[in-house]
Parts: structure tokens; sequence; C-alpha cells
């Protein structure tokens, strides 16, 4: 049987242009937040409002929170803080909306410390639980277990 | 004459292989048409790439030290930046209040702040409005769900400066 001529033909040399093509618009418009994950360590605050007074005697320093829904780790706690617990009420008197404290009723705010993968849009948790201020997190502890805003993450370097 | 020859050539003249390859080039080229070229057609944004710079309001806010100036601004369901946040200002809250009379009144709102961001992006104005990314276009009026890197919040196109 005679061998076959190694010949370059027209058509191999468009698909290779094709394929370089398509790998370069793959890079540009779907690569390219692929390997600009950073890691880093961020404390973020959750704030756990209209609380029983006494609560935040459960939440210790050093325990580790997860996500009561998913099961996803948040981090571990490093500081418990308790303030007055507020309500919004009309004080038709002045003319405004005060914020007026609740006897009786306390909020806690736990601040964590979790290892956190980032990029330019998102900072996240085990690359699956996304951390902002704003966003609504339920969570549990060692025998306590709550849900609140995220009121503060600290910004990474450079950012 | 056969459809395929016994040299697998399609009516004597073009490889089988070659041509679904063809067949794909077309379809791949196609889909590229369709994907970045009748964007254009759809939202009308057509012309030149500027500076754009149009405001959000945010009202009733109340912790905003972790938007700041120089931030990207992402809008939910969006993977493109939005644009950046060139300026913030901020006001004391109102809101609407009904008196024992009857009478609505606008009222302070105790620990929260209204917000006007100032936002520069790139994109395109013509006629028909003004568009960033091509696709997103600014409409006065519309809310958004908005994000940074480091805060969610809820607000709406208030005004387009430039």
């Amino acid at each position: 049987m005679a061998k076959k001529d190694f010949k370059i033909s027209t058509f191999d040399i468009v698909v290779v242009v094709v394929v370089l093509i398509a790998g370069f618009l793959g890079y540009r418009f779907i690569g390219q937040d692929i390997g600009k994950k950073g890691t880093d360590t961020v404390l973020y605050t959750i704030e756990l409002t209209d609380q029983q007074e006494g609560f935040s005697n459960m939440i210790q320093v050093g325990d580790n929170l997860m996500d009561n829904v998913k099961n996803f780790p948040l981090g571990t706690i490093v500081n418990v803080e308790v303030q007055p617990s507020l309500a919004s009420a009309v004080d038709i008197n002045v003319g405004m909306i005060r914020e007026a404290v609740v006897e009786g009723r306390e909020t806690v705010l736990i601040t964590v410390e979790a290892s956190v993968t980032h990029d330019e849009k998102d900072i996240m948790i085990n690359d699956n639980f996304l951390i902002k201020s704003g966003i609504w997190v339920a969570l549990r502890g060692t025998g306590f277990a709550g849900s609140g805003y995220i009121l503060d993450v600290s910004r990474l370097e450079g950012d | 004459m056969k459809l395929i020859d016994n040299n697998g050539r399609i009516f004597g003249k073009i490889n089988v292989m070659d041509f679904f390859i063809g067949v794909v080039i077309l379809a791949l080229i196609l889909g590229a048409v369709v994907r970045f070229a009748t964007v254009d057609k759809v939202t009308g944004a057509n012309g030149l790439e500027k500076d754009i710079v149009y405001t959000v309001r945010v009202d009733r806010i109340r912790d905003f030290g972790n938007i700041q100036v120089g931030d990207a601004l992402y809008d939910r369901g969006m993977e493109f930046s939005v644009g950046t946040i060139i300026a913030i200002d901020t006001f004391p809250a109102e809101d609407k209040l009904v008196t024992n009379d009857g009478e609505v009144i606008t009222g302070l709102v105790e620990n929260r702040v209204d917000m006007i961001l100032t936002i520069e992006a790139s994109g395109i104005q013509n006629e028909k409005g003004s568009f960033v990314e091509k696709v997103y276009e600014l409409l006065v009026g519309s809310n958004k769900s908005y994000y940074t890197k480091y805060r969610e919040f809820g607000g709406r196109i208030h005004s387009i400066v430039d």
C-alpha cells in the first residue's frame, strides 16, 4: 500500500485558524476571570437584631460558625459585641422616624474571621458562600442559631 | 452519479470530512455573528464608545462605609461592570409620614441616609439612549439590584449627567 503524501490543505489552515480564534474568544469572554482569584483572610460582622437579653452569652469567641441552610462553614468567631436593640418608630410630634430602644432585647454583633477566595467582583468562603455587606445569613454555632445581615466586610489589601 | 463516490468525496469533489468541518465552521461563524453583531440591532447601541456619567440613588441606607469611590459597580444578572463609582453624596434620609390629621408630611429618618452615587462607565450614547457594554441600557427611574465587591444594595438610576 502506497504511503500517502503529507500535505496541508487550505481547509487544514482554516481549521487551525478557527481553533485559535475560538481559543482566544473563549479566554476573552469566559476564561479571563479564572486564575485571577486570590486567597486571603477577612473579618466580617453579622448583626443579629432583636434577640432576647442574655442571648449573647451563648456565643463564644473561638467557636466555629456554620451556615444554617446548606451547612457551609462560615469561619471562626473572633469578637462578640452587645448593643441595645433598636426599633424604628414614628414620632409624629417631631415628624420623624426614630430608632427607639426596645427593653429586654439586645442586638449582637458577631465578628468572624474566615479564609476566602476573591476576584474583582466577589468574596467567597470555600468558593461557595458569598459574603458582602447587606446579605442575609442564617447561621448556627454551638448551642445557638440566628439570622441577620452582614454588616461589614473588611477590605482586602489593594482594594 | 453517486452522492458519495468510492474515495469518500461528495459528487466526486469535496471530501466528506472537509464538508462536515466546513459546516461546523459556518455554524461557528453564524453563532459569532448572532452573538456579537446582532446585539446592536436589538438595542440600537451603535456609535462610538465614550465615557458616560450617570447617577444612582439609594434610599434610606444605614451603613454605607463599604461603598467607596473607585469601587466597580455591578448589576445582578450582568457579567460585566456597569461602571466605577467616582463620587458619593449623602443626605439625611427622608420618608413620608401621616399625621394624626391624615396629612402626609416628609420627615427625617434617624440613622439612615439617602445616597447619590455618581458612576462613570464606558458606553455608547445615541438618539436611542445610553448603553453600557452595548446591552445594558441606562433607563432613568429603573430599579436595580446593585453590588460591589463588598456591598449589596438596591438603587435606581437617578439621572444621566453626560
